[in-house]
């Protein structure tokens, strides 16, 4: 009996520290180039709010996705937010034909590491898309926001 | 003496008979679940990891992973049928590219190759290079539904044997 409170104590203390370590997630920077070769971490956009997206080409789901991006990204072009999108594609052209060919114009960022990318994995991307926004001091408040939601959740954050 | 006589045997085998024998270079797998297989990282790792492998490219088009493998190790498709299960989700279909040493692929004709025994009940001549493309026909293989037509097209030459590998000519 005096052992399983025990237990039933060490469960609550974990889980509270998991509760809050999640609270308090704070971004995990990187490096990453552009198109042009210019390389681009996430802390120096440090005190705007930061929509990372994790896509690939050859991702469906992910295209489709886009166009969402793509259709909001006007109302949020001047705004104290950046677009920030990583591409796990191996192969340079396949992303710079489908950046093109879905019109993204905002920073776009690969990691030709694909599904071995070091960023992914510190981001604990198991599959794409995968949307996160992170506030103005560096912290993920939400995960895989989609539609409408994703909208509301940037418009919170920008109050 | 008996060095000779093994030889001798060996020649005799080797030039007595014509062996039926293909290979496989690489693959073409359609993987079906409630996501988008393509965009699971699982999926990609449990197929890397086979050690007949070499690459594995999602290749949007087919909505498959186009498959390369090692051609110094055998390709063993009841591994790959596994590595998609283990991920989560269901071969919908799996074809191989292959060589083979003969010039036709007549219905019935097998090969058995690392430890397996791989049957054709489609004929064709294989185009040139003696490279073919099949598509593997087995339960756990295909979408039900295919199996289904499948059986209406091949009936008694379909069999449900684990121990054969049964495979169908494709364009």
């Amino acid at each position: 009996m005096r052992y399983s409170l025990l237990m039933l104590l060490c469960i609550s203390f974990n889980l509270s520290l998991v509760a809050q370590a999640f609270r308090q997630e704070s971004a995990s920077d990187f490096k990453l180039p552009t198109q042009k070769g210019d390389s681009i971490s996430l802390s120096q956009f440090r005190g705007k709010v930061v929509l990372l997206d994790f896509w690939a080409s050859w991702c469906g789901p992910c295209r489709i996705a886009n166009k969402h991006l793509v259709k909001i990204y006007p109302n949020y072009k001047n705004k104290n937010i950046v677009f920030l999108s990583i591409s796990l594609d191996e192969k340079q052209t396949d992303w710079i034909s489908a950046v093109k060919k879905d019109k993204l114009n905002w920073t776009q960022l690969i990691d030709t590491k694909a599904w071995n990318s070091s960023v992914a994995a510190a981001w604990d991307v198991n599959s794409i898309p995968a949307t996160f926004l992170i506030d103005q001091e560096g912290n993920v408040v939400a995960r895989n926001l989609m539609g409408a939601a994703l909208e509301s959740g940037i418009d919170k954050l920008l109050k | 003496m008996h060095k000779s006589y093994l030889v001798l045997l060996l020649l005799l085998l080797m030039g007595g008979q014509q062996y039926s024998f293909a290979q496989f270079s690489g693959g073409k797998l359609q993987a079906t679940g409630l996501t988008c297989a393509l965009c699971n990282k699982a999926i990609h790792q449990s197929l890397e990891q086979l050690a007949f492998v070499e690459k594995v490219e999602a290749d949007i088009k087919s909505s498959s992973f186009s498959l390369t493998f090692r051609n110094d190790h055998v390709v063993n498709p009841a591994q790959l049928k596994a590595a998609i299960e283990d991920a989560g989700f269901f071969v919908g279909e799996l074809q191989l590219t292959g060589t083979w040493n003969q010039d036709e692929v007549e219905r019935g004709v097998s090969f058995i190759w690392g430890g397996h025994t791989y049957q054709f009940i489609s004929s064709k001549t294989p185009s040139v290079a003696k490279s073919f493309n099949c598509m593997v026909a087995g339960k756990g293989y295909l979408t039900d539904k295919s199996f289904k037509k499948l059986k209406n097209d091949y009936g008694a030459y379909l069999k449900l044997e684990n121990n054969i590998i049964q495979l169908i000519l494709v364009k």
